[in-house]
């Protein structure tokens, strides 16, 4: 028979089975995609780190590797060198001659977590130097060897092993209070670590080393969001501490007056790490200098109530003496010469400046400056570099600031603004133009305003509870659209499910964004506000 | 037991209600809510049926949709996919119409009805014509032929029907299809897509069938009728605005008639272009009819589908296809589909044993008694004349005519589908030279070539026409045949008589339409030819007149002379406007892509 007429027999209601089985495979991509696009709304971002587990440190800073972390609060890439370190891509092993270096050692503070480089105190003072002038004195590096997690017995090791490769002249080691807990620690969120025993000696890894985070989990909200659940069950309860009525991470009790018994010999290897610093710069003949970062609640005023209230403790249960100045006063029992920032830092807050930021736990770009001052103003000093430090340098790092990057949000949307008014014009020809422009931005503003609305409401809220705020406020935003479509979503999957029986894999995801749409528009009509606008544009 | 049939969100909305496999009611929204073409929700049709029966929407067993929605927007959104992006304008436009409506039919459905989602069903489109067709037709075991635009998928069926059960056995499918290319031409032609197939096959006749071989260059046609379509000629696979490519305007010689002439001109050209088209698809119809019944052996046939409204092709396929019989029901297009629907329901889904005796009429819309008549005069002030006896009103109604008048007939329940079969008409005397100018032109205002079509009464009708054994042929009750007028009556028929010496007759039965029969029968005795000219009873863009108040005030708008309303008779005198309206048609035109989506 020519022609079209084809027996109805042979006409296939379903497609064939590798359709079905390629229309499941799209519909689960979709899911996924679906998911991941909620969470990252949500706030919950894949896992960044450049980590990767090291069998001498437990963890290292991959070569080369970049990583861009974005935050409502900072949005920062920070690039890693062909030497493992956040610094210059030229930067060579062996120094330069006439050159004096610093190298820094610390943890995220010091890889500069939160700030870009030219915000970051490392490379600010040498931006200081530099702009202190004088030929004569020679060129002076300072050297990022930061590593996210690490404590000080990683830092020392390291050191060691790499950083005396680098010949510095100074080595800094930036300490946080969170180091105490981890220096006595074997293992950190279930990766096994070095450590030093109470009479210095190394205390090898113990255990298997983790395998690197997967690229699932590093680059998807989803699977950054089973790693981290994964780690939470396996070793939560290693992270957290929550005894007599406190809620806290556990290397926050180092900072209660009564700790739990184990801190004694967390502050026992925390000193065993700094005679061990001291003793091998000495043998190197490399200059020490000791710089403890105080915590946000020993900087601004409030914050410690904050901190308390958070974690259910009164202001007595915490020790008067913070864990950086006990800190400070065991570098100076071992004849570390030591930089204590506070009184800066406290000094900038008082005068009404931000130095840290409002989630995160680190120091924002002012209060990186202020680090930057104090640790310059040390290291010019004779015992140093003795480079003596000039105003060029303090304004050097004043000067170093980036220019305020122009928000860009009013330009979208104004461009939003023309876009939805003209097609808003042309579709409501009748309509003056100027009411119909006025229509669509007051459309605009008031989405807008509702937007900003929430966001406010929910930065108020803290991190903790602003981020269960946003996926509650999402999650109830889908369960009332669900409940707005009850009738239709029979309809929808029944449309959906014709489509994957009959093989029409390829169309998945068109039948989404239509049914999307579609959903969208059915639950627009029932708003008198949105409907004529919806339609209209539509 | 009740199902409810429903067309809409196409042309011609319509709801259907039969009780016991039985037509109960049927009607087009556009009667009551007096938009032609309505496509809305047919709710005020729905509200009728169910007055009519003297029911509520709970005494419904079965809700039944003419189509399937999912497959349809299947096939829609498939075509996009394979012509992206050129499709991208047809697409937006489309999903514009689906996302805010059609794909929510379930779910308005029971909103509006209140009915649960189980008692909704959804049929196939070319099922719910070859069930309109033989669920209503007089036999048992049929061979049925469905031929329209497109449904879902399909656009021509080949089944049979046996008991309660009907099988489609063959099908053909979109972008191949008899009723787009008649479309395609439609619109060449420089007529309105859905609206002008009927002018075409007025035009054709004009006409001589020159260009077949240029068509042929465009598709190939099967033995069996099927049909393959050279897409490069057509754009209305993918283009919102256009129905015919380039390539389609060379091979035929010249570009689209403006449509701006519509009833201005007759080009040759044209006319040639038209009766070359209408011969094409009555050789395919003619090809697949005689393929059933090589393939199927059955002496009877059931045809349904918009094409079906071509009635000389039905005529064609009557004499020359080996069927003894045909039934064609009398609203074939998809406004018919709810009938379909229903019946598909009642017998398919709920298992019911086909016994109800055949649709021998078409009068299942509303009616309006004498009281209501009366009431309607008199509030208005309309000076009338009530003849209480129904032989002195016919014979009075039968003179007037034969005093040169036209007049309105209103009596009775009005007619399902698109013609008017003497319960709303315009009637008129056919033997007057100037009758077919003075209607179109004071009345109808339409297209001056187009043919007015004749009521005879059945058993005089082969008296005037070529027709044998007209009471079997039911699709001459529906005005869905030509038939030639005897050469020796044309003297008395000329307003009737087409060009090519056909005519598109309704044969009048007594027991189904009394009034108009009786009318008839006097003007016979009258005249000598039982014979009256026949128009639907609106001006042009109107539909067809429902109520009085809807009758009154179109005679008051026209030229007519009289106006019957049952027994009342009102003269020209007494004519005031009611009601300055002012009818246009739904759109401006479409394109076959618009018919498709």
């Amino acid at each position: 028979m020519s022609g079209a007429i084809r027996n109805r027999g042979r006409l296939a209601e379903r497609g064939g089975a590798l359709g079905v089985l390629l229309g499941w495979v799209m519909t689960l991509g979709l899911l996924g995609l679906a998911l991941e696009g909620i969470f990252r709304l949500a706030g919950l971002k894949p896992v960044v780190t450049i980590n990767a587990p090291d069998p001498d440190f437990g963890w290292s800073k991959r070569k080369g590797e970049s990583t861009r972390k974005s935050t409502s609060e900072f949005d920062v890439t920070f690039a890693i060198n062909a030497l493992g370190l956040r610094d210059d891509a030229d930067l060579t092993r062996g120094k330069p001659a006439g050159t004096r270096r610093v190298l820094v050692l610390g943890d995220s503070f010091v890889l500069g977590y939160t700030v870009d480089r030219h915000d970051h105190f490392v490379d600010l003072v040498e931006t200081a130097f530099a702009a202190d002038g004088g030929p004569e004195r020679g060129a002076i590096e300072v050297l990022n060897g930061g590593t996210e997690g690490w404590s000080t017995d990683q830092e020392l090791l390291w050191l060691r092993k790499e950083g005396f490769s680098f010949a510095p002249d100074v080595v800094v080691a930036c300490f946080f209070q969170n180091d105490v807990w981890w220096n006595g620690q074997a293992s950190y969120a279930g990766t096994p670590k070095p450590r030093l025993q109470p009479d210095g000696t190394v205390e090898p890894i113990v255990g298997a080393m983790p395998p690197p985070r997967s690229w699932f989990a590093t680059r998807s909200a989803i699977g950054g969001l089973l790693d981290n659940l994964s780690i939470g069950m396996k070793h939560g309860a290693a992270m957290a501490h929550r005894e007599g009525g406190l809620t806290m991470e556990k290397d926050q009790v180092v900072a209660l007056k009564n700790p739990p018994t184990a801190v004694a010999d967390c502050w026992a290897r925390t000193e065993a790490c700094l005679k061990e610093l001291k003793k091998s710069c000495d043998e190197k003949g490399t200059k020490l200098l000791f710089l403890a970062i105080p915590t946000r609640e020993e900087v601004e005023p409030g914050a410690r109530d904050a901190w308390c209230k958070a974690v259910g403790a009164t202001q007595e249960m915490v020790d008067p003496v913070s864990p950086a100045q006990k800190a400070l006063a065991l570098a100076t029992k071992h004849g570390i010469a030591t930089v204590d920032p506070q009184p800066a830092l406290a000094e900038a807050a008082k005068a009404g400046a931000k130095v840290y930021f409002e989630k995160d736990w680190h120091v924002n770009p002012e209060g990186s400056r202020v680090l930057a001052k104090e640790l310059h103003r040390a290291l010019a000093g004779d015992a140093f570099l003795a480079t003596g430090a000039s105003a060029k340098g303090d304004a050097a790092i004043d000067a170093s600031a980036a220019p305020a990057k122009s928000a860009r949000w009013p330009w979208v949307l104004l461009l939003v603004w023309i876009v939805l008014g003209s097609l808003y014009a042309r579709t409501n020809r009748d309509e003056p133009l100027v009411a119909a422009f006025l229509q669509v931005g007051t459309m605009v503003a008031a989405a807008t305003g509702i937007v900003l609305g929430f966001t406010a409401l929910i930065g108020a809220l803290g991190p903790t509870v602003g981020r269960w705020a946003g996926i509650g406020l999402i999650g109830g935003f889908v369960l009332w659209l669900l409940v707005k479509m009850a009738n239709k979503l029979s309809i929808i999957r029944e449309v959906y499910f014709a489509f994957l029986r009959r093989g029409h894999w390829y169309m998945i995801p068109l039948l989404v964004a239509m049914l999307s749409i579609g959903g969208l528009l059915v639950v627009a009509s029932s708003s008198p506000f949105i409907a004529p606008f919806i339609y209209t544009l539509f | 037991m009740y199902v409810l049939g429903l067309s809409f969100y196409y042309h011609d909305s319509s709801a259907a209600l039969i009780q016991d496999g039985k037509v109960v009611a049927a009607a087009e929204e556009e009667r009551f809510s007096r938009i032609k073409h309505d496509s809305g929700f047919p709710g005020l049709a729905i509200d009728f049926c169910l007055k009519r029966a003297g029911i509520t929407l709970q005494d419904v067993d079965l809700v039944v949709f003419y189509e399937k929605p999912i497959v349809k927007l299947e096939r829609i959104l498939t075509t996009a996919f394979a012509t992206f992006p050129k499709s991208w304008a047809v697409f937006r436009e489309s999903m514009h119409t689906w996302l805010t409506k059609k794909l929510w039919i379930k779910d308005l459905l029971k909103k509006r009805l209140g009915v649960k989602a189980g008692k909704i069903v959804f049929a196939d489109h070319h099922m719910s014509h070859a069930a309109s067709s033989y669920y209503t037709s007089p036999y048992d075991h049929a061979a049925i032929l469905t031929v329209d635009g497109a449904g879902e998928w399909t656009t021509a069926t080949l089944g049979v029907g046996k008991g309660n059960r009907i099988k489609i056995v063959k099908e053909m499918r979109f972008p191949h299809s008899i009723g787009l290319l008649y479309s395609a031409f439609t619109a060449y032609c420089g007529f309105e897509v859905n609206e002008g197939e009927y002018k075409l096959m007025g035009m054709a006749p004009f006409g001589e069938p020159k260009y077949v071989d240029r068509i042929m260059k465009m598709i190939k046609v099967g033995e069996d009728g099927s049909l393959w379509h050279d897409m490069s000629h057509f754009s209305y696979h993918w283009s919102p605005t256009t129905t015919l490519s380039e390539k389609f305007h060379q091979v035929m010689g010249r570009p689209p008639r403006d449509r701006k002439h519509e009833d201005k001109s007759l080009d040759p050209f044209y006319c040639d272009v038209a009766a070359s088209i209408q011969k094409v698809t009555e050789e395919i119809l003619l090809k697949m009819a005689t393929y059933l019944h090589r393939e199927t052996g059955l002496k009877k046939l059931c045809i349904a589908g918009g094409v079906g409204l071509n009635c000389v092709a039905n005529h064609i396929v009557l004499r020359g296809a080996p069927f003894d019989e045909i039934y064609l029901h009398p609203a074939c297009g998809d406004d018919g589909g709810a009938v379909g629907a229903a019946m598909w329901g009642y017998h398919e889904v709920l298992g019911q044993e086909k016994k109800a005796p055949a649709l021998d009429h078409a009068y299942l819309g509303s009616e309006y008694g004498h009281a209501e008549i009366e009431t309607f005069l008199k509030q208005n002030d309309i000076k009338y004349e009530l003849i209480e006896d129904d032989d002195k009103f016919y014979t009075r109604a039968a003179e007037e005519l034969q005093a040169g008048k036209v007049g309105g007939w209103f009596r009775g329940r009005f007619e399902w589908g698109p013609r008017a079969l003497g319960a709303r008409s315009i009637i008129a005397d056919p033997g007057r030279k100037d009758m077919k100018e003075n209607v179109n032109a004071k009345i109808k205002f339409r297209e001056a070539f187009r043919p007015f079509a004749p009521s005879v009464i059945h058993d005089k009708a082969a008296e005037f026409f070529d027709i044998e054994d007209p009471a079997k042929h039911y699709p001459y009750r529906f005005m869905l045949y030509v038939a030639p007028v005897h050469e020796h009556k044309k003297q008395y028929l000329d307003s009737i008589t087409h060009v090519d010496g056909t005519a598109r007759l309704q044969t009048v039965y007594e027991e189904t339409n009394p009034g108009y029969y009786q009318m008839i029968k006097r003007f016979g005795e009258g005249s000598g030819y039982p014979v009256v000219l026949n128009t639907s009873f609106n001006l042009k863009g109107e539909p067809i007149v429902e109520d009085p108040s809807h009758a009154f005030n179109t005679f008051s708008l026209s030229g007519m002379d009289v106006l019957f309303l049952q027994n009342f008779i009102v003269q020209k005198e007494a004519k005031k406007i009611l009601k300055r309206t002012k009818f246009a048609l739904r759109h401006d035109g479409d394109t076959v892509t618009e018919m498709l989506s």
